[in-house]
Parts: C-alpha cells; structure tokens; sequence
C-alpha cells in the first residue's frame, strides 16, 4: 500500500538528524511505576483494543503447548497459574508462535515478540452467546433475547473520562477512536459521561480514515484576519437561558427530557473544548486514498489496506497526542477468501467450524476441519495484517531514549468467545506493549487451574481440554490499573475487578463456585502475578 | 454427556425456556389462557392519563430530510449544497435498530458524535448558502447582497426570525432574535457571510433544532402536567410522523393563524398531509420496520456453489434479485393500503401477484405485472398473502429455514415474547449435512426430542415455519424437496410435510394444512391485529406502549383493523386520537 498518510518515521526519531520536534512528548523522566533499571517510560500510556467475532480457534490451534509454560507459582490457594517467554519457531521465513499466531518473520520479529504476551485462562463465569460489549466489560450488550444484565460503561470509556487517565486533556481531541468493520458496538458509554448519567448505549465507529483523521489532526494555525469567536459556549447559553424562562416559558421538561438535553449540552463543552486543543503534529499529512470505503474492501488486500489506513492514523494521534484510545473491531469472514465447501458463514464457519468436537455428534467440526482451517485462517490474517501492523508501526518511532510509542501502550487483541464458539472460558488475549512499563512482557502465560478437572477430560488437545483460569474481570481491572485509573474509579459498589459475575449453574452437575471460587471475585482488583511488574 | 450437551441444556435451563409463550402458568381466561405481557385486546381507561411524552431526537432520517427542506431557498443549488454535507454527515451515527429499540425512532442516544457531527453539518450547510453572493441573496434576503448598507441589521433580524422559526419550528421571541444578532452574528457593519455562518451553525447545533421540544399550552384543568400541544408542536407532530421532515409553509401558516388548533381546521391538514406522497414513504419505512426486511439475505451468498447452481436453475439469483423480492413485497402493502383501502386482513389472505420483474414472475409462474393495473391472480391454492410471499421465505442456501421463518411470526407477527436461550446459534448443528431426510425432518430430530431441553421452545416455533414449507429457499413453490451432494447431484427427492398446529394462540390447537390455513387462523385470532396495532404505536410515538396508560389508544388502533376498517384509515387516524394532539410531561 502507499504511504496514504505522509508520517515520515524517521523523522519522529528522537535524535535522528538532530530534528527536534514540538511534539507533546509523553515521556516523564520520573514516570511513578518505573522500577530501578527501566527505561523512562511514558506517565500516561495509551491503550488500544482490537476484537474479532466469533473465536472458535481450538485450543490446539491458538495456544502454544500447554508445556511451554513450565514456571509455576500460586494465583490464589488451591490455584497454580503457569508462564515462561514466548518460544517462536522460524521457518522458510516464518515465524510461528501457534498456528493462529504466525506471521512473516520481517513483521513478527524476535524484538516484537518480545514486547508480546498471551493470556490463555482468561474466563467469563457465565455463558455468554453473541456479545459486542464483553472485550471491554459490557456484557449487557449481547444478543440476549431476555436481558441478563445492565448496561455499563466499557473500560476504555471509564478511561476516556478519568482524570486519572487523561490528568491533562489540553491536547486532546478525541477522547477515544473506535473503528469498526463489521464488528461494531465494542464500547459503551453513558449519554452523559461527564455526570455519568442517561442511556448506556454503544459508542459509534466511523467509517471513514479521512473523518477520523480530521477528528485527530490539528493542522498548523493559520493567520486569519479579524478571527471570528467560536459559537458553541454561545449555544449552550442559549439554551440556558431558554431554561430559565428568558425566551418564554420553558420549564416543562420532565426529569429525563432534562438528562437528554443535559446529554447534549455536556457534548457541546465537549464539542468547545476539542475545538480549542493546540496540538503540533510535526509533518503529519492526511490520509490521500480512499480506503475507508466499505464497497471497495472485497478481499483480504483490500480489508488489509483499509485497516493499516487506520492504523496510520491511530499513530498519527498518538504522536500528535491528541487521543490515547483506540478500539478496533473487525468482522472475521472479511479476512477468508476461500469458497467452495460453504455457504454460509456465521452457521458453518463460524459456529461449526469453531465448535467443539464432541466424538457422539455428526455434525459437529470433527467432521469439518477444513472448516475450523477457514476459521483458523481469518484470525490468524487479522493478527498479521492489522495487530502487527499497528504494533510495528507504533515500535517503529521512539518517544524518548530507548522507549518506542508500542512500549508506553497496551495494545490488546481479543476475541468474543473461547476457544469454542460461544465458549465463555478461555477467551484469547495477545497483547503488545508494556503499558509504559506496568507489565512484563514476552510471556506466554496460562492462569488455567490445570489442576481442577471438574470439566472436560482433557484427554487430546483439540477436545474438551478445559480448565477454570481467573476471571476477564481481573483482566478488565488490571488494564485500568496499568493506565492509571484507581479501584475507586472503577469499582461500583466495592465489587472487585470490572464487570458481572453472573454465576449460574451452567456446568450441569458442578458447582460454579468452585470453578471460580470466591477469592477470584474478591481478588479481582488485584494485578495479575507475574504479570504485572513487581507481583 | 459431553462438555457440549452439558451446555445446551444447562443454558436453557438457565433462561427459563420452558417453551412457555410469554412465562410460566398464564392465567386461564373464559377462553382459554390469555398471557397478560400479549393480551388480544387493551383496556381502555378514559380516566387514565397517556403515558409520559418525552422529548425525541430526530431520526437521520428526520435529520437529514429537514436539512434538505431547510436549504429549499437555494432553489435548483439545493441538491448540490445538500451533497456536501455528504462529509461531515457521515460522523452522525445511524440510528440503531435493535431489542432495546424496536424501531429507529426508538432509539435517544446521544453520543460524542452526533454534536460534534452537527457541528460540523452545521459549518458546512452556513458555507455553502452563502457560498456565492446569489446563494446568499437566494438564502438571506436581497439585502444581504445589495449596495445598501443601511438595510443590512434589519436584513440580519428579518434572517434570524425566519431562518430560526423554520430551524426550531417555532417564532423565536424578539429577545432570541436579538441574542442571536448580538451574541453569534455579532457584526457591526455591512453583512459578514461568516457571521451568517455561524448564525446557521449555533441554530443547527441547538438542542432546539435536533430535538423534538413541547412545552404545549397551559395545563390541561385539574392536571398538572397533562398539556395540549401548541399549533406549532401540532405542526411539527403531523409532519415528522407522515414526513418524517419539518413543517411546510402551510402547516406553519396554519400553525401561525390557529387553524390547527381548531377542529375543523386540524382535519383539513391531517388530510392533506396525509395525501401527500411524502406519507406513502415513511408508511414504507413503518412496514419495512415491521417485517425486517433488512434481514432478508442478499441471495448471493451461494451462487458460485456447484449445489445450489443446481438447486436454482434457471432461477439462479442475479445482482437484483433481492430488491426484486422485496418490491413484490412492499408492492402488495403499498397496494392494499393506498391503491385498494384494504385491510390488514388482506394482507395476509391477498391471492394478487405483484410481480413486475421476470425473476420474481417465474418464481411464481404469472405474467409480469405492469405496476399500474389490477395485479392478476397467484396460480389457485398456491400462495395467502405476506406469509406465503417469496421474501418471508427465501434463504441464501438450497435448504429452507424453518425455525427462522417461525421465530419471526411467533415474536414478530404474534408479538409472543419467547424466554429463548440466549443465543440459538450454538445450538444449531449444519442443516446442510447430506442426508435423506428434508429439512423439517432434519429440524425435528435436532430440535424436537421429546423430552429435551430444546423441544420446549421449538415446538412454539417451528410448526409456525413448517406451514410454508412447500416453497423452497427461492420462495418456489413445490411439493418435494430435492437433495443435493456438494457437487450438485441430486441424492433425493422427499416429500415435503407442512401440516402443523401452529397455536397462534395458546389454546388453539388446530392443524393448519398449509400456509394459507396458518394466515387464516393468524387472521381468526386477531392476535397479529392487536400485535400490529403495538408496533403502529411504537412507530408512531417513538416508545414503548404501556398498556394501563396507552390502552386507549391501542384498543382504538386495533379495533379499527379488527372490524374491517382500511388500513389506511387506521393509519391516519392515529392522528385523531386525543393523544395525539397531548403532552404528558412525566417526572
């Protein structure tokens, strides 16, 4: 693809021919988490989220052996997580972490792996089918016919509104970017975030590079004469004063009309605020194709051109500090270009080729792994064309001594179910970045309590190989930790960790609760050993 | 027991799937068991107040639409200067469709995006009426562009007052108007086009201008916050309900002179607004909504495949095949509601062809229909109305969907509220397997096991898809279902079985032999009446209906269609209804 955004890395080099640019540098020479020995890392790192429908990639086919995490210590009582460094093979030049997790070994380089780490054991405790919301902590917007749950804001929005989290929001222009391609919804925030009130509702995508750029971008101040003020304080005082009665009676909104209206009034100082960000992005240039047109991406070139569109401009917002956030969703049949055996995506691919094989059912993906190999092979091109671009990209420009902007981010890919079709157990996380040095990285780690076999029979690697890990929540709570948002921000009502814990007797004949015993709830704000730095 | 088979069962069990239409135990009533959540007929509660009226954002559409009749001054520039909101457009999200929010009106999110959207619609509409100085004369007044500077404030003023009321679909008092001159445009001297750029913007960036607010006359006597509706508001109800855009000139004017809060004079324009073409449009968007059309698959997903090339034959679906079956379907509502004054009852028991494409024509083997004269008769015995259309029964495979086709009439049509699984999907297993059995057969023994977990649920479900499976996944009528390998042999022909008790209500347990016997028995039942009747409300008011407040105007609505009146009646008079003209302000 052509350079559609003119970022001349090399020029954001730090050092590199001595060009010296005004950027909004975010590195901090006393960062608070820096340990003795590291590097100085950014005091506020950025967080990025990409999520693929569906998963269904076998156990076999996304993790690495079980046996390459070989180290073990205690997670809780009665509870033995594993981990050990990521071990790659390389081969005719390519470099293979699993069969899922595979790339030419130019992009995923032994450097790159080094910042990566899996999180094998992450789990939902309770059956969760078609979701958006669940990556980020929304479980309520799923496809429940019956509601199970409430709405409730995702991680990157209770990020996106904390002090804590942007403590100087001089430079910022778009809170959080959210791009999606047939995946849509992943987050959700209140109607008015700022008083935390209204309808949770999901957070719309854009659908074009070109208006996400202009929403980052802040172009070099041009000189205008007799500039004209903005208007939109004048707005909301309009209407202040058409609340109190000053144009004519007003006074008959009722509570939630009030909530709405006060919505977007509270958009509009938002609105005002962003349009007065000063912000210098050096010699970013727009974006000059159009790749963000959905009609034109009809193979995976075109699907991967219009992502690392995206991806620039992720980067681009990045150097010029004007977001931190960035979540990306992904339809996963965009990525296939087989054709032939199927005709339907979402019941033969998706769901039987990511089911499970249970030997008694004929129709299940024991009897089609060519099927689960097209499942496989759209995960696996997201992985390679989107994840490791963005990550390449972002390693490519260092932000201070030694420190690249992929190292001051988590970069996280999810996927929305386990490692069976609307499995709730086990759902994959990779992730790049250290989160500006909060977490250790090129680790393969397995917090599944191998030892509990209270389901599955784990007798091949492809069966029902299962075992309880810790709960996503803890997950959720660890990523708000590591960007600096504190268990009060994010707690609600002194529950631990982030999200529901609905538990119910899913597993016929067992005991939730001693699949995820009380002490994960409980200990569900506390950083993930190993993990985390120091822990 | 597998891992697999523990979950199936265990997640049904969870969500209460008892196979129970609307919960445990109904209540038996004189007929039988009546389900409280679905009643067949509302209570009507003269006393009772309406249910509270809150503010509603525009829809896109309603958005969009009143953007286009804003910039009505630019004359033949309009369509231009339209198109270039194109851009910033494209950052105000779609309204969401989904089962929180049952149609788009329904759906009051507000994001980031829509403000910072409207900003930039806003900047962008300012720009391009005052882009040249004939635009500007054509959108502002002549006194913007003439050589005389003394007229310019008044010009301003005269601007502000109309442009505002048209924007806010209402007079701005003399105080607003002076606000906005001394406030936004804020010029002294000749016209500044960038002061009526940002006039424009602050009007469309208002809540005033992207909201629907009423504040309705002075209290209703004896209720405190039960308000009628001001000519204006008055105005603005009829046109964004059958327009689905702002008032026009008249409806203003009407507003402007009382007519519309007069009787005689609110009829008058509740007809007229109700012939205008306009009307025809959002009524399709109503029905569109209704039956979901946007779920109908695109029909291409399979054309490549050797089997399903062999499956259609001559009748393999090209580029438009899918827009050809949907026009034979919005053609049959389009013809009994504006061109027959038939009945909702027509709509399920029509044996008329409206087939204007070759495609569809083959499909049902009749001529092709010219659109404009009396649409000729299906072959007999074949085909009753929407149910039996090729649209509502077409899938993108060789086989048939039967518990989809069944899902739909039960929730949708039926408005019975299934306590299914959380998601089906995982219970699904590959229809498409070889076997010699059809596809209902392969359906049964998947899903209706005596005894288990799944045959709860699916056996409200399937019978009702069942029914119609004598027309194949092209919508085809047959009387055997030929199975095909992958390479397109045929394996099989078997018959085809579609009788089943369908139970459109729960103590009905007749055998319906067919399609048209199941759309005889939904038209016996009223129950899809009292159904439709709560998604014309939804529709129209943008909520949820609340049958102890909204019973009045629910039992109207369903009356009319339950005793024969038209369909169209019943669609303009929900504007006759007292609720229609009220505001309940709520808490």
């Amino acid at each position: 693809m052509a350079n559609v955004l003119k970022l001349n890395r090399r020029h954001f080099l730090v050092g590199a021919g001595g060009f010296t640019l005004a950027l909004p540098f975010l590195s901090s020479l006393s960062p608070k988490k820096a340990l003795a020995g590291d590097p100085p890392f950014a005091k506020n790192p950025r967080f990025v989220c990409m999520a693929t429908p569906h998963g269904g990639v076998w156990n076999e086919n996304m993790w690495p052996d079980e046996a390459a995490a070989s180290q073990a210590r205690q997670v809780y009582p009665g509870h033995q997580m594993h981990w050990d460094a990521i071990a790659p093979t390389t081969s005719n030049g390519t470099t293979t972490i699993s069969p899922c997790l595979s790339a030419p070994s130019s992009v995923l380089t032994s450097s790159l792996v080094s910042k990566m780490n899996l999180l094998r054991g992450l789990d939902y405790s309770f059956y969760l089918g078609h979701h958006r919301g669940g990556a980020l902590g929304d479980v309520g917007n799923n496809n429940d016919d019956v509601p199970r749950f409430g709405r409730r804001p995702t991680i990157d929005q209770v990020m996106a509104w904390s002090d804590n989290f942007y403590p100087d929001i001089d430079s910022i222009k778009l809170r959080s970017m959210h791009i999606s391609r047939g995946y849509d919804g992943l987050s959700s925030g209140y109607a008015n975030p700022a008083a935390q009130n209204g309808e949770v509702t999901q957070i719309p995508s854009v659908d074009s590079a070109q208006i996400l750029f202009d929403q980052i971008f802040v172009p070099p101040p041009e000189e205008e004469e007799n500039p004209r003020p903005l208007i939109v304080d004048k707005v909301y005082e309009h209407y202040r004063r058409l609340r109190e009665g000053q144009f004519g009676d007003a006074k008959r909104l009722s509570a939630r009309d009030k909530i709405l209206i006060d919505a977007h009034m509270e958009r509009l100082y938002e609105l005002d605020r962003k349009l007065k960000v000063t912000a210098n992005c050096g010699d970013v240039q727009p974006p000059t194709n159009e790749a963000h047109i959905w009609d034109q991406v009809d193979s995976i070139q075109s699907a991967t051109e219009w992502f690392k569109t995206y991806n620039d401009v992720v980067v681009a917002a990045f150097v010029c500090g004007t977001s931190r956030i960035a979540i990306y969703g992904s339809g996963d049949e965009h990525w296939n270009e087989t054709t032939g055996s199927w005709s339907d995506w979402h019941q033969q691919i998706a769901h039987v080729g990511g089911g499970g094989v249970p030997e008694n059912d004929a129709n299940a993906a024991a009897m089609r792994p060519e099927w689960q190999q097209i499942l496989l092979g759209t995960q696996r091109e997201f992985f390679k064309n989107v994840f490791l671009d963005l990550c390449q990209k972002l390693d490519e420009i260092e932000e201070s001594e030694g420190v690249t902007y992929l190292d001051n981010s988590l970069v996280m890919w999810t996927q929305e179910s386990g490692n069976r079709t609307h499995d709730n157990v086990s759902t994959p996380v990779v992730t790049a970045g250290s989160a500006a040095g909060y977490f250790n990285t090129g680790q393969y780690f397995d917090f599944r309590n191998r030892s509990n076999t209270l389901f599955g029979n784990g007798a091949t690697p492809a069966s029902d190989a299962y075992r309880p890990g810790v709960l996503y929540n803890q997950w959720l709570a660890n990523i708000l930790l590591a960007n600096n948002v504190t268990p009060a921000e994010f707690e609600v009502d002194g529950v631990k960790g982030y999200g529901e814990y609905e538990v119910f007797d899913l597993w016929s004949g067992n005991d939730p609760y001693a699949l995820w015993p009380d002490a994960l709830r409980e200990g569900a704000s506390d950083p993930l050993p190993e993990l985390v730095k120091g822990v | 027991m597998s891992f697999r088979t523990w979950m199936l069962g265990a997640v049904a069990l969870s969500v209460g799937c008892t196979g129970d239409i609307g919960g445990n135990d109904p209540p038996k009533g004189p007929d039988g068991p009546v389900d409280p959540t679905n009643p067949l007929t509302f209570e009507c509660d003269p006393s009772a107040d309406p249910s509270d009226t809150d503010i509603k954002r525009l829809s896109m559409l309603q958005y969009q639409n009143t953007l286009r009749d804003l910039l009505a001054p630019l004359g033949s520039d309009r369509d231009a200067a339209f198109a270039s909101l194109g851009g910033p457009m494209g950052l105000v999200p779609d309204d969401v469709r989904d089962k929180d929010h049952d149609y788009v009106q329904m759906d009051q999110s507000v994001s980031q995006s829509h403000v910072d959207g409207y900003y930039g619609v806003g900047r962008v509409f300012g720009a391009e009426v005052t882009a040249t100085p004939s635009r500007t004369t054509a959108f502002v007044g002549a006194c913007a562009t003439d050589s005389d500077t003394n007229n310019d404030a008044a010009c301003i003023d005269s601007f502000i007052a109309r442009f505002g009321a048209q924007a806010m679909r209402r007079p701005l008092t003399s105080d607003e108007v002076a606000f906005y001159r001394d406030e936004i445009y804020a010029v002294n001297g000749p016209i500044d086009p960038r002061g009526v750029v940002d006039l424009v913007t602050a009007m469309l960036l208002s809540p005033q201008f992207s909201f629907q607010i009423e504040n309705g006359n002075p209290a209703i006597e004896g209720n405190d916050d039960l308000y009628t509706l001001t000519g204006y508001e008055i105005a603005s109800r009829l046109s964004y309900h059958f327009w689905q855009t702002m008032p026009d000139t008249e409806l203003f004017a009407a507003a402007e002179s009382g007519e519309l809060e007069t009787e005689d004079g609110y009829e008058a324009q509740l007809e007229r607004v109700f012939a205008d073409p306009r009307t025809q449009k959002a009524i399709d968007d109503f029905y569109a909504q209704w039956l979901n059309l946007e779920a109908v698959p695109d029909m291409l997903a399979a054309v490549d495949l050797p089997d399903y090339q062999a499956f259609a034959g001559e009748d393999l679906p090209g580029e438009d095949f899918r827009e050809h079956l949907l026009d034979d379907t919005k053609d049959l509502l389009r013809y009994y509601t504006w061109q027959d004054e038939g009945t909702f009852d027509d709509l399920f028991l029509s044996d008329r062809a409206f087939a204007k494409t070759q495609d569809i024509a083959n499909l049902y083997g009749v001529p092709v229909w010219d659109g404009e004269s009396d649409p000729g008769a299906l072959p007999e015995g074949q085909r009753s109305g929407l149910l039996t259309r090729p649209a509502m029964v077409a899938n993108n495979k060789k086989t048939t969907r039967p518990i989809n086709k069944g899902a739909f009439i039960r929730k949708r049509l039926l408005c019975d509220k299934l306590e299914l699984p959380a998601n089906m999907a995982n219970m699904s297993s590959n229809l498409e397997v070889d076997s010699d059995l059809s596809t209902r057969q392969r359906v049964e023994a998947l899903t209706e096991q005596p005894g288990s977990q799944c045959a709860g649920c699916h056996l409200q479900l399937n019978p009702l898809g069942y029914a119609t499976e004598n027309f194949d996944g092209l919508g085809r009528a047959r009387d055997k279902e030929t199975l095909y390998d992958a390479e397109g042999n045929v394996l099989a022909e078997v018959s085809v079985d579609t009788s089943a008790v369908p139970s459109v209500t729960v103590s009905d347990e007749r055998v319906a032999a067919d399609g048209i016997e199941m759309s005889e028995y939904i038209v016996d039942s009223t129950k899809a009446h009292a159904c439709f009747a709560r998604h014309y409300f939804r529709f129209s008011t943008g909520k949820q209906e609340d049958f102890e407040k909204d019973g009045c105007l629910l039992e109207r609505l369903r009356v009319q269609i339950v005793e024969g009146g038209s369909l169209r009646g019943m669609l303009r008079d929900v504007a006759l209804a007292p609720e229609f003209r009220l505001r309940k302000q709520g808490n």
